[in-house]
């Protein structure tokens, strides 16, 4: 975790030292990450956001009636979908696909010397490698998890009105909006530009720690996506922590 | 002031052993060619000049500053006025010669296509026009040989040092222009004869 963050800090300082005109360079590096970890993932974390939203609400729909807490339906789709699972969701996807390219990535280059033959000619690894990834990771999982509270929102409510009479599709929206807060989308955003950091931070790191063997790069891949994961849900854990009202349990 | 100071300097090779005690130092306008015994790896010992592998022993000085336990902005900023050429060095596999050969100047600030330009033209020089989108594992040895070292010239450098360069007669010319603008040059090589315009020629021999 220590070594992680000092990377984070150290290419943050890296890119402000560089001249305006090669920041702008690298916006091209960042770009295809996006590319690659935003859009190319859309149809992956798509299929996953169907499933689950049609899980949740139909499950919901029927359930909740039960409880004579039909009303509070709405609430509780935000808070599952919009604000917890969504966003870890489309965090284990982007770790375990992009998260391990990274990691692939630089600790192939690691070994080859090709890192260190960019640092020989007076280029900052951390400021053309790291950054620029780390940028497009956590702009791509914040993306995508607009895309999968969209999606799985969609899919939920057209099932659940096409398979209840009780249920509208235009009611279903309504009374999301209506339930929903700024605050739940501010706290849903923050915890995937988070977890966006977190994951190409973890995996660059494990990357570069790549030795000269090639028996390193699928060792350090394995290991970046496993404390990507890890990463994730210790921020889950803190974010929730902070921002859940815990005396409500107890009343 | 000497741009770059191997004093008794040992760096560990492959395998873990260490090369012979290294000693030469390079001033501004001078080529300096340290020939190397064959079991001697070239690599090591560039690497060794800029802090990317340690010395085992002896002290590695660059433009005065030692090199020992460096920061990483303060090593930073040392190679930033170094270009180093080596086998061990290879290109970036995931860009073409071109964009290899250009990074290092749109790093340091430069107009996108005024440095086109100026690789372009340097590669066109060594014989690697029809090679500019070539990818470098593409290339045969001799091109991608002549692409690492095309990466080193075209970078602003005091100081340049080129491990086991090609034997070709625009590699020789680009180092001798280079020297005549007063830039340091360290050639390592298992054949001092190869480069014939040394101002100083030196031997390494096995210890």
């Amino acid at each position: 975790m220590l070594q992680t963050t000092a990377l984070l800090v150290a290419s943050v300082r890296s890119v402000w030292r560089l001249p305006p005109r090669a920041r702008f360079a690298l916006r091209r590096v960042s770009f295809r990450q996006i590319l690659f970890t935003g859009i190319e993932a859309i149809p992956l974390v798509s299929l996953v956001a169907v499933t689950f939203g049609i899980l949740v609400i139909v499950q919901s729909a029927n359930s909740l009636p039960e409880f004579g807490q039909a009303e509070f339906m709405s609430r509780l789709l935000v808070l599952l979908i919009g604000k917890e699972f969504g966003p870890v969701l489309v965090a284990f996807l982007v770790a375990s696909r992009s998260g391990a390219a990274i990691a692939a990535e630089l600790s192939t280059m690691k070994t080859r010397g090709e890192i260190d033959g960019l640092s020989a000619v007076g280029v900052d690894p951390l400021a053309t490698l790291v950054f620029p990834r780390i940028a497009g990771v956590a702009v791509a999982v914040a993306s995508l998890t607009v895309v999968f509270i969209g999606v799985a929102f969609l899919a939920g409510f057209a099932f659940a009105a096409v398979s209840r009479e009780s249920l509208t599709f235009s009611g279903l929206v309504f009374n999301l909006f209506s339930a929903m807060t700024l605050g739940d989308i501010a706290i849903a955003m923050s915890k995937s530009l988070l977890f966006g950091v977190a994951i190409a931070g973890f995996c660059a790191e494990r990357g570069l720690a790549a030795g000269r063997s090639s028996t390193d790069v699928p060792r350090m891949t394995l290991q970046a996506v496993v404390s990507a994961v890890f990463a994730c849900v210790v921020i889950e854990i803190v974010v929730t922590a902070l921002t859940v009202d815990f005396g409500a349990l107890t009343r | 002031m000497s741009l770059l100071a191997l004093q008794q300097a040992t760096f560990a090779g492959p395998g873990g052993c260490a090369t012979a005690a290294v000693d030469v130092d390079v001033r501004p306008g001078e080529l300096v060619v340290l020939e190397l015994p064959t079991a001697v790896p070239g690599a090591a010992i560039a690497r060794g000049s800029v802090g990317l592998t340690p010395a085992v022993s002896g002290q590695v000085t660059l433009f005065g500053v030692p090199i020992v336990d460096n920061a990483h902005e303060d090593l930073l900023k040392l190679r930033q006025r170094t270009a180093i050429s080596s086998p061990g060095l290879p290109l970036l596999s995931n860009m073409s010669v071109r964009e290899n050969v250009a990074f290092p100047l749109l790093m340091r600030g430069g107009r996108r296509q005024d440095v086109l330009a100026l690789v372009d033209a340097l590669l066109e020089q060594l014989g690697l026009a029809q090679h500019l989108d070539t990818r470098p594992e593409e290339l045969p040895a001799t091109a991608e040989a002549l692409a690492r070292v095309g990466r080193a010239l075209a970078v602003p450098a005091e100081l340049l040092v080129v491990d086991h360069p090609p034997r070709d007669d625009a590699v020789r010319a680009l180092l001798d222009d280079k020297r005549a603008q007063g830039v340091g040059i360290l050639v390592l090589t298992s054949a001092a004869a190869d480069v014939p315009n040394a101002t100083r020629a030196l031997q390494l021999r096995p210890g």
